[in-house]
């Protein structure tokens, strides 16, 4: 099969899936993995299930209906079934796919049509809309001090009582940081491949990856005009807006011949994997997307394989000893295959006093906007994920996603346990010399 | 007939209502016992619980979800008036169409039927709910430093419930036995609507038949299954585990009978061939030996003290005969992954074209070089390769038919497979070890079975099912099915 020139996997079209579909051998094995079908029950929401439905409608024996569109909608595209599927049937391309389906068939909600069409606009639209909204977003909610996030006012809808919302922040992140942020006697040269979440939401992740990379002699340009990874188009479906912001990162992260640091799971998993899947071998950003693929790192990564365990080690304070565990971002431990590097980085810092939580890297629930259209599903996983937290014992987590972050937030708070949630990049940063 | 590629898809509606959809009044009834949120009908649930792990599907007509052993009655009471077929579904992970309804029907959903209701560490059983997913029982008794051995290689998504009523096998069945061996007692709910106790908590008991293993196996024809009593027993101190590979299948398949003539009973001695290798490979890139024709994967429980030299002994076995490669699992994570290795394969074969559902079959396992020998000559002659993996040390082996080069008609793939079965007669063996009858082998039942033996089956059948509406059209043909 090596042989075979690689496809685009990315189809525009059930039948170009169907091989995908073939390959499933009906065992059931993702009904143990699958959360979606963890909490709701019913086989249709399993990978096996969805397959089943969407061969039914490639062969006309199923129309796409509300229900099969609801269906496919509900998926985190958490990738644990791909991880366990012994067939290797790539569930995140037939979701994908479907998606894309229903899109040409039954076209967008306007509410995404709108979103899509604002990340696609750039920065500039996005800053004014984040500016204004960090103004705005008073009026609605209220500051909850510890936790720099905000509780709704009074009854709104989708917004439970204690719902955690976080703030945005009224100068984005690459506004207000020089473009180059350099260091004496830097050894090296990086880019910063922001991402939203960081830019609009959690700044102190992107200044404490800065602060933690000029630690290590390392220069780290912010290219001014990178935008969205596209993610929230791709897991919709959406794959012209998808294309059209990919090719947009691409032309700029090519132009610099720097490794590239990503600090969230899913823009690392789109540059890494997910932007090759998108063009055709023959299409001229392919190439340029092998070359920023191969040199893109996650900050934990970087610091474990570039700088270097040693190094690190060499620039900690002493070992804390408070309780730390660790929450497997989806895009980073299937996504990305990063496993053991933010663990071997929380050791370092907290020796002993790092444990691990059971199901460490089961979703949390998250999964994009799942959570904003499945609310009552991704609360209920979430739920679980906390549950496994606590049990843990720890008083901190830490993550390598800002979206799990928000997630875990809201859950722990709901929880009253007291367990805040961090960066990994803000833990090492805050124990450095 | 539906048909499409690669699946057979069928439907033959019970109620035969234009459309394929339920009737309004069995729909009311249904409803009124198992409530709106326990009842589905839709285009979507069905087709969902249209398949199993074999290639064919039946679309049933309506899916129900019990939460009482009392709405289950009812539903038998609903069916028997209306003779509508019932099929009960755990994980629906079956090899051989268990959980279809072949007949149309309803679809009685058990799987969220699932609670552990007790774990007795003194008396060592455990009372479960049929939903129960067997490695989540696993967990909870090991917990308790005791024991449940069968491991059919589902066991992470398949249930008690369909172990039993398939009596599931699994890897560790060459030492420790099958299901069978640890199902104490049952709570069964009759096609009639009455509930019935087997068996009990003591190990012995000879109080009346033995219906616990009537029921054991019955692939849900008999009786509906709403608790089990599971005997435990003490969890071995310690495991190793080894892989040895070798040149030929019968250097494999003769070093499997000096090992049990050895005198040590590994708890696993299950092998495969180039071909499973080479698929597994593809998907967890192990580095299996390459060149080599078969590898036996084999591991020993017990104390920790003992095990090394019993570990000795199998590598020197291993090595008389002719192995080129055996490798010790160093440490718990490198034992992990040879499991992992070892219950991906039957997923993995989807990678082959595959010809008609894999065979099941058991021989003495004295006999598997022998029936490895006339499997390769009858296939041989059709045109035909075999894929074999399987327990070895039990003597069953899975085998799948694959085309060597150029179409074979099915017709001739069911002959070979056909000639293949009547040698494994001739070897006193059967033509199902764990993976039952079901739907799909009911046509071969009569080359084990003999006329007068499956008359009396039939007549127990018809005892406890008078109505045939339990899963029917499963194990034998009966002039009642629907179907017929």
């Amino acid at each position: 099969m090596d042989t075979v020139k690689k496809q685009n996997n990315w189809t525009n079209n059930l039948h170009d899936i169907a091989h995908e579909l073939d390959k499933c051998a009906r065992c059931g094995q993702c009904r143990s993995v699958c959360p979606i079908f963890d909490s709701l029950g019913w086989e249709k929401y399993s990978a096996r299930g969805k397959i089943e439905l969407t061969r039914a409608v490639l062969h006309g024996e199923l129309d796409l209906t509300a229900s099969y569109e609801e269906v496919i909608n509900n998926c985190l595209l958490c990738l644990a079934c791909v991880e366990n599927c012994g067939s290797g049937v790539r569930m995140d391309h037939i979701i994908v796919a479907a998606r894309n389906e229903l899109v040409q068939k039954k076209g967008l909600p306007v509410f995404k049509r709108i979103a899509h069409r604002v990340l696609l606009s750039g920065r500039e639209l996005m800053d004014v809309i984040s500016m204004g909204g960090s103004v705005v977003q008073y009026l609605l909610f209220k500051r909850v001090p510890e936790s720099s996030g905000l509780k709704r006012r009074f009854p709104l809808p989708m917004v439970e009582k204690d719902r955690y919302i976080p703030a945005l922040v009224h100068r984005p992140f690459r506004s207000k940081m020089p473009e180059i942020n350099p260091v004496q006697n830097a050894g090296q040269k990086v880019v910063f491949f922001t991402g939203c979440l960081i830019n609009y939401v959690y700044p102190q992740i992107g200044e404490s990856v800065v602060s933690l990379l000029n630690h290590f002699n390392t220069d780290v340009i912010i290219p001014r005009h990178q935008g969205c990874c596209g993610a929230p188009a791709e897991v919709g479906g959406d794959f012209q807006t998808t294309k059209a912001l990919a090719r947009n990162n691409i032309d700029i992260l090519f132009s610099y011949p720097h490794d590239i640091i990503t600090a969230c799971a899913s823009g690392g998993y789109m540059l890494k994997k997910v932007y090759q899947d998108l063009f055709d071998p023959e299409d001229p950003y392919y190439q340029k997307i092998l070359s920023v693929a191969g040199r893109t790192y996650d900050i934990s990564e970087y610091l474990v394989k570039k700088i270097g365990m040693a190094e690190v080690q060499r620039n900690l304070k002493q070992k804390s000893l408070k309780r730390v565990t660790y929450h497997d971002p989806c895009h980073l431990v299937r996504g990305q295959g990063i496993v053991h590097e933010p663990r071997k980085l929380l050791q370092a810092v907290f020796g002993d006093g790092y444990v691990e939580m059971s199901d460490a890297d089961r979703c949390c629930g998250s999964g994009g906007t799942y959570g904003l259209t499945h609310r009552n599903t991704s609360l209920n996983i979430l739920n679980g994920k906390t549950g496994y937290i606590m049990a843990s014992g720890a008083k901190m987590v830490a993550t390598g996603c800002p979206g799990c972050m928000i997630q875990l937030r809201d859950g722990l708070q709901k929880q009253g346990c007291g367990v805040e949630v961090f960066h990994v990049a803000e833990l090492i940063f805050q124990h450095l010399i | 007939m539906e048909s499409r590629k690669g699946f057979q898809k069928q439907r033959i509606s019970f109620f035969n209502f234009p459309g394929g959809s339920i009737s309004i009044p069995y729909k009311d009834e249904l409803i009124s016992i198992f409530g709106s949120e326990g009842f589905s009908s839709s285009r979507e649930d069905l087709l969902s619980y249209s398949y199993d792990s074999t290639r064919t599907s039946y679309l049933p007509d309506a899916v129900v979800v019990p939460k009482s052993v009392e709405q289950i009655s009812q539903l038998m009471v609903f069916a028997g008036k209306h003779g509508v077929p019932i099929i009960p579904r755990g994980a629906g992970s079956g090899c051989t169409g268990g959980a279809l309804a072949c007949s149309g029907g309803i679809i009685l959903l058990m799987d969220r039927f699932d609670q552990i209701l007790a774990i007795d560490t003194g008396n060592m059983y455990a009372v479960v709910e049929p939903g129960v997913i067997t490695a989540r029982l696993h967990k909870a008794v090991e917990k308790k430093d005791l024991f449940y051995p069968p491991d059919p290689a589902s066991m992470n998504f398949s249930t008690i419930g369909g172990n039993i009523a398939e009596n599931a096998g699994g890897m560790r069945a060459v030492k420790y036995g099958v299901t069978r061996d640890y199902v104490m007692g049952l709570e069964v709910v009759m096609p009639s609507g009455q509930v019935v106790k087997t068996g009990s908590k003591c190990i012995k008991d000879v109080v009346g038949y033995d219906l616990t293993n009537l029921f054991v196996g019955s692939e849900g024809t008999l009786g509906i299954i709403t608790k089990a009593i599971l005997k435990l027993i003490p969890l071995p101190e310690a495991r190793l585990a080894m892989t040895a590979a070798f040149t030929s299948l019968d250097q494999a398949a003769e070093t499997v009978v000096k090992i049990i003539q050895s005198r040590v009973v590994p708890s696993t001695l299950e092998f495969m061939d180039e071909h499973c290798m080479g698929a597994v490979d593809k998907y967890l890139s192990l580095g299996l030996a390459q060149g080599s024709a078969a590898l036996l994967f084999i591991e020993i429980d017990g104390f920790e003290s003992e095990l090394p030299s019993a570990m000795d002994k199998l590598s020197a076995i291993c090595d008389d005969n002719g192995a080129v490669d055996i490798r010790v699992a160093a440490n718990e994570s490198e034992r992990a992954r040879l499991w992992k290795m070892r219950r991906s394969l039957s997923p993995t074969m989807s990678q082959f074209p595959i010809r008609g559902e894999g065979e099941d079959i058991v021989v003495p396992r004295t006999r598997i070089p022998d029936i490895i020998g006339k499997m390769d000559g009858i296939c041989h002659k059709y045109g035909l390769f075999t894929i074999n993996f399987g327990h070895a040390g039990d003597g069953n082996i899975h085998v799948s038919l694959v085309e060597k080069k150029g179409r074979v008609e099915t017709k001739m793939v069911a002959a070979a497979s056909s000639e293949i079965l009547k040698e494994v007669v001739k070897m006193e063996g059967r033509i199902a070890a764990e993976h039952g009858i079901g739907s799909v082998k009911m046509g071969k039942i009569g080359l084990n079975i003999d006329p007068p033996t499956l008359d009396l089956m039939r007549s127990v059948k018809r005892t406890m099912d008078p109505h045939n509406i339990l899963n029917p059209g499963k194990i034998f043909s009966f002039p009642t099915d629907p179907a017929e």
